[in-house]
């Protein structure tokens, strides 16, 4: 297909017919698209852009007489051809795996600079002056409305974190936007309201303090300026003097601020470094369009707790994953676009954006590429009309066009001096992530984020040892004990890790495999441990003192801080715990039986045998009963009992046993709710001082553990 | 002709480039019929499925799905993984969670082979921190050392639980992770947390002999002198606040040149119901509203002495209310000897100079205080007292 498309390139010439507004409409509506979807990181945005333009480059190939009719071919035509093919040609030489990586990312990034491309060729070979015109005004006034959004925003924004700007998640491609739209609203300016405009945006940048952005403004601001300063002095002035009252306005603190950093380059500099040594692996062909992120990581020379998905240098990474040939294209790309954009005054910002991305990556960006190469196309159509005296708009056209040029180039090479030493100087630093000594370790712990253990910031996975403390972050944490216990802590969870046990102090927790010497222990001394083997549950500590055990497989018993015996939880029922005081009266709902002079009850909500002793048992025996009373932990309960309860009151609740258990289970079973017991409306038992509630919806309530692998934070963020 | 071949010629062009689009927009497509194939309805046991349509897949989507799998040792979370890794040998995170996937089943030929394949490829923290961990696990102190090393010349943020690691491993590794004040300053820190403060001194030697003692260090190398004294090293506390202070003398900060800091060997002011202070430079001043305790410390300071006779000089006023006595002393004390106090320093005075002997009969470490303490059958002291140029001195 590459193949085939860069020999239709090379064998196209001429012009097809003009492109009707409802066309030029829909290509700008999906650069709209690409722009509003910035932020996303879902990849379909991007898809339907590049689908989007791929078909409609197919719509005009076949409705017209031919879509590349109008191309005049020169050098910025076979670099930009060269640009777009390259991804192709890479995936299509790529037999030897050695050195590709990622063929998926190399398809998205060839398939991303093939529709950037093709946007270019469609502007270059469709726009008339008309409808470029056209273009500029949508385009600045699209600009205009992000910018203000981005700046209401900004002014309002509360928080102290640096969020996004507009539909940009970072504040320099914020600011290379708006060096595209600068220059056209400067263009524009003869009226008044785009000299409004004009000092909006550079007050919008200004206030996104971006160093490299908001120097390259103020640089394209004093390069038009004077380039139209004889045609439109009273529009320059009166853009000058609106945005002094803007930028006041918005206010320049936070620029000020991060320009006096101590190391603008830090970060940039290590990232540079490393990019270099993988060009030098591979000079002439890269590593892959789109396998930067992939690839960095064996080249890197510091770790910044970040993902660095960018070198934060176009440059640097074109000749990296493309190889020196394909920078070599961008670079006569650039070259040869500058005279056109110098001469048409609203293509600078194309410039401001290559010299941008020497500090950062906006050719990245497909909310900011796609207009960058809608106006690469745009300024080739007008080259195309060169040497007809066609591109300026104003009085300044008629002049000399060559002694216009020499003085334009001597000031654009000015420009571009000036540009680089200030970037060289203000570029921006990327926006960007006790126990005893000697006792063994006792198993590991992983997770996909971060987590605290001991208090200090660990990442993917450590060792753990004896009383070692695991907070979790955003993410879950599974641990993995040398004795078998697996036990996942959900996200924003606290738990102390010992050989044989897990103490949770806060969030929620999952075991899974353990085994029967294990044991989990949370606040006010409550302690569940499994039953049989390979029997797996979910506790969650609620806000206050209750805690939910959810038992999942195999049964759980939970044991007060005496060691007495609360509840055994079957596999598939939650339980709801609350510790209560200690002259709470035990109360207990089940069959009343008598065995060897003993009066026994197998409490339904615990499944717990306990032995009651007092007046008026006799006649309750073999009825199903609800028995109040007190606890008498001196006494030795019968055998399979867990303890002895004083009556102190009894109440039938059917005669004979059988009924009584078929309702039993769920919560409130028996008719009386609210004790006062602290577990709410749900509580029908409290057992040797823990009130029990059965959870109603079982493990459908008992939820999933919380957890948000969210990706890594980005250095580029 | 040569227009009707031009015309021809034009429009392949357009069909070839039609074509090629066409052929664009389908691997567009097949992009997304592959991301959402692997989101809806593809499991690890359809391995293969975008495969078999020859759809590229994200491989990062099998690492999110393998890091959603409750179980990170399951079945399910494995497959997931093999194929991320399968999809992109160079990520690291899914030869991480491979190799510890075969750790914790025993095979650890297979972990360590994944742990090695993963530093590979990811010269970061975090292979080397893995691999770190694998070899202490092991208890191979020979290969825990050159990863310990590399994670440590490659940490982006907190130390402590490399160095914790190294510590546990073997404390004299945790030199060999670097020379580095980082790394002295965080491991100075985890001592003093576990209370070792013999380790943590060897450390505070090696924080002194830097050229460039920072900002970070003097507060914190001022604080343990404090814990040594409190702990009764005596000595150990003086050899690090000589240290900190290449002129100390036997009596420190004596001429109130900077603000008592509390610390060490400095004066530390005690806090009292009724009584301020104000430290200006040069000078201490207490106002005793009438209303503190009955007896309370001003100020002291420890203080190293040899068994001999001490003079102490100083300079102060007091003003105030008309009483008999001020009820102000000095007092030096020990836990070896009893303790020694000053005559009631005379009131009404202005800038008077004013010396006070005694004798130690032991040598080691003191406390030089001023105190008040209320005289029998007086009411309760209500003055002001500026106090300056205390020194002292053997006679």
């Amino acid at each position: 297909m590459s193949v085939v498309m860069f020999v239709v390139m090379l064998e196209s010439r001429n012009c097809a017919r003009p492109m009707a507004n409802g066309s030029l409409y829909a290509l700008l509506a999906l650069g709209v698209g690409a722009t509003l979807t910035d932020f996303l990181r879902s990849p379909f945005p991007v898809w339907a852009f590049e689908f989007g333009v791929f078909a409609f480059a197919i719509f005009l190939c076949l409705s017209s007489r031919g879509f590349a009719r109008r191309v005049r071919w020169g050098p910025a035509e076979v670099a930009l051809c060269a640009i777009s093919l390259w991804g192709f040609a890479q995936i299509a030489g790529s037999t030897d795996s050695s050195y590709t990586a990622g063929p998926y990312e190399m398809w998205n990034a060839s398939l991303a600079a093939a529709a950037l491309g093709a946007t270019a060729f469609i502007f270059s070979s469709h726009v008339t002056r008309e409808g470029l015109d056209t273009v500029l005004r949508v385009f600045l006034w699209f600009a205009f409305a992000v910018s203000l959004e981005a700046l209401l925003v900004h002014l309002i924004r509360t928080s102290e974190a640096p969020g996004g700007w507009g539909p940009f998640p970072n504040r320099n491609h914020f600011a290379a936007f708006l060096e595209l739209a600068l220059p056209v609203a400067l263009w524009l300016s003869e009226k008044p309201i785009y000299a409004g405009i004009a000092a909006s945006l550079l007050a919008a940048g200004v206030a996104s303090a971006s160093r490299a952005g908001a120097t390259l403004l103020v640089l394209e601001t004093i390069v038009a300026s004077a380039l139209m300063w004889r045609a439109q002095r009273s529009a320059v002035v009166g853009f000058l003097a609106l945005s002094a009252v803007f930028i006041t306005a918005v206010g320049a603190g936070e620029l000020a601020r991060r320009v006096t950093q101590a190391d603008p380059f830090e970060y940039r500099r290590e990232i540079a470094k490393s990019t270099v040594a993988m060009i030098a692996d591979h000079p002439w062909r890269g590593f892959g369009l789109g396998t930067f992120q992939i690839v960095y990581p064996a080249y890197a020379q510091f770790d910044a707790g970040k993902i660095v998905d960018h070198a934060h240098n176009d440059w640097l990474e074109w000749a990296a994953e493309g190889g020196i040939p394909f920078a070599l294209a961008w670079l006569v790309l650039a070259v040869t676009l500058v005279r056109p954009a110098i001469r048409s005054v609203w293509g600078i910002g194309v410039l401001a954006v290559f010299l941008h991305a020497t500090v950062d990556y906006p050719f990245e960006r497909l909310g900011v590429s796609c207009w960058i190469f809608s106006l690469i196309g745009a300024l080739l159509s007008e080259r195309s009309r060169r040497g007809r005296a066609l591109i300026r708009r104003h009085e300044f056209r008629h002049h000399d066009a060559g002694a216009e040029l020499k003085f334009e180039a001597a000031k654009s090479a000015g420009a571009v001096a000036v540009a680089l030493a200030v970037l060289l100087m203000t570029g921006g630093r990327p926006a960007v992530a006790g126990p005893v000594s000697g006792a063994a370790e006792i198993g590991t712990v992983t997770t996909p984020g971060t987590m605290q253990i001991d208090r200090s910031l660990v990442r993917g996975n450590a060792t753990l040892f004896e009383g070692t403390t695991i907070e979790t972050n955003r993410s879950a944490s599974s641990i993995q004990l040398s004795r078998g216990a697996q036990v996942s802590l959900g996200a924003f969870s606290r738990a102390r890790v010992f050989a044989d046990r897990v103490m949770l102090e806060k969030g929620d927790i999952r075991f899974s495999h353990s085994d029967s010497a294990f044991r989990l222990e949370v606040p006010d001394g409550l302690v569940i441990r499994p039953e049989t083997a390979e029997a797996s549950a979910q506790v969650t500590l609620g806000n206050g003192a209750e805690v939910t055990v959810a038992a999942l497989a195999g049964s759980w018993d939970a044991w007060n801080r005496r060691g007495v015996l609360v509840a055994k939880v079957a596999a598939g029922r939650v339980l709801e715990f609350e510790p209560q005081a200690s002259s709470t009266p035990s109360r207990v709902t089940g069959c009343l039986t008598k065995r060897s002079g003993h009066f026994l009850l197998t409490d339904e909500t615990t499944n717990v045998m306990v032995e009651v002793t007092g007046e008026g048992l006799q006649k309750e025996q073999g009825n199903r009963v609800e028995i109040t009373g007190a606890q008498d932990p001196a006494a030795t309960p019968a055998p399979d009992a867990s303890e002895l309860i004083r009556v102190t009151g009894v109440k039938r609740i059917s005669k004979g046993c059988e009924k009584g258990k078929q309702s039993a289970a769920p919560a409130g079973a028996s008719g009386e709710r609210g004790t006062g017991s602290g577990v709410s409306a749900k509580t029908i038992a409290i057992v040797a001082g823990v009130a029990v509630a059965a959870v109603v919806g079982g493990l459908a309530a008992a939820g999933k553990l919380k957890s948000d692998p969210a990706p890594q934070d980005s250095l580029s963020k | 002709m040569t227009r009707m071949w031009t015309a021809f010629g034009t429009r392949t062009a357009s069909l070839a480039v039609a074509a090629a689009c066409v052929l664009a927009a389908g691997a567009t497509v097949r992009l997304a019929l592959g991301e959402v194939a692997v989101r809806f309805g593809y499991t690890p046991g359809m391995a293969g499925a975008p495969s078999a349509w020859r759809l590229p897949v994200d491989p990062g989507t099998f690492e999110r799905l393998a890091e959603q799998e409750i179980e990170p040792d399951g079945e399910s979370a494995q497959a997931w993984w093999r194929e991320a890794a399968r999809l992109n040998p160079r990520s690291s995170r899914a030869w991480i969670a491979l190799g510890l996937a075969a750790e914790r089943g025993e095979d650890f030929a297979e972990a360590e082979r994944d742990f090695l394949k993963a530093a590979e490829v990811d010269r970061q923290y975090l292979p080397a921190w893995t691999l770190a961990n694998f070899y202490f696990r092991r208890g191979d102190r020979q290969d825990f050392r050159p990863w310990a090393h590399r994670a440590a010349a490659r940490s982006y943020g907190d130390l402590t639980p490399l160095i914790k690691l190294c510590d546990r491993m073997d404390p004299a590794l945790v030199g060999a992770l670097g020379d580095s004040a980082v790394i002295d300053r965080a491991y100075f820190d985890l001592l003093i947390h576990e209370n070792r403060l013999d380790d943590a001194q060897r450390v505070a030697r090696r924080m002194l002999a830097r050229a460039d003692v920072s900002g970070n260090d003097v507060p914190r190398l001022m604080a343990f002198t404090s814990l040594q004294i409190a702990a009764g090293n005596a000595v150990a506390a003086r050899e690090i606040w000589k240290g900190l202070f290449l002129a100390a003398s036997t009596l420190t900060n004596g001429d109130f040149r900077v603000e008592p800091t509390g610390e060490g060997f400095d004066w530390k002011i005690r806090a009292s119901s009724g009584i301020r202070s104000q430290w200006r430079e040069s000078r201490i001043r207490f106002s005793l509203s009438g209303g503190q305790p009955e007896s309370c410390i001003l100020l002291d300071q420890p203080i190293e002495l040899e068994a001999r006779c001490y003079r102490l000089r100083f300079r102060h006023s007091i003003w105030g209310k008309d009483t008999r006595f001020s009820g102000l002393r000095w007092a030096i004390d020990s836990k070896v000897f009893p303790a020694a106090e000053s005559p009631q320093l005379d009131r009404n005075v202005d800038s008077t100079d004013s010396a006070w002997t005694f004798r130690v009969p032991e040598k080691g470490l003191a406390r030089l205080s001023l105190f008040y303490r209320r005289e029998p059958g007086s009411a309760a002291s209500e003055l002001e007292m500026e106090l300056r140029e205390v020194r002292i001195e053997p006679f």
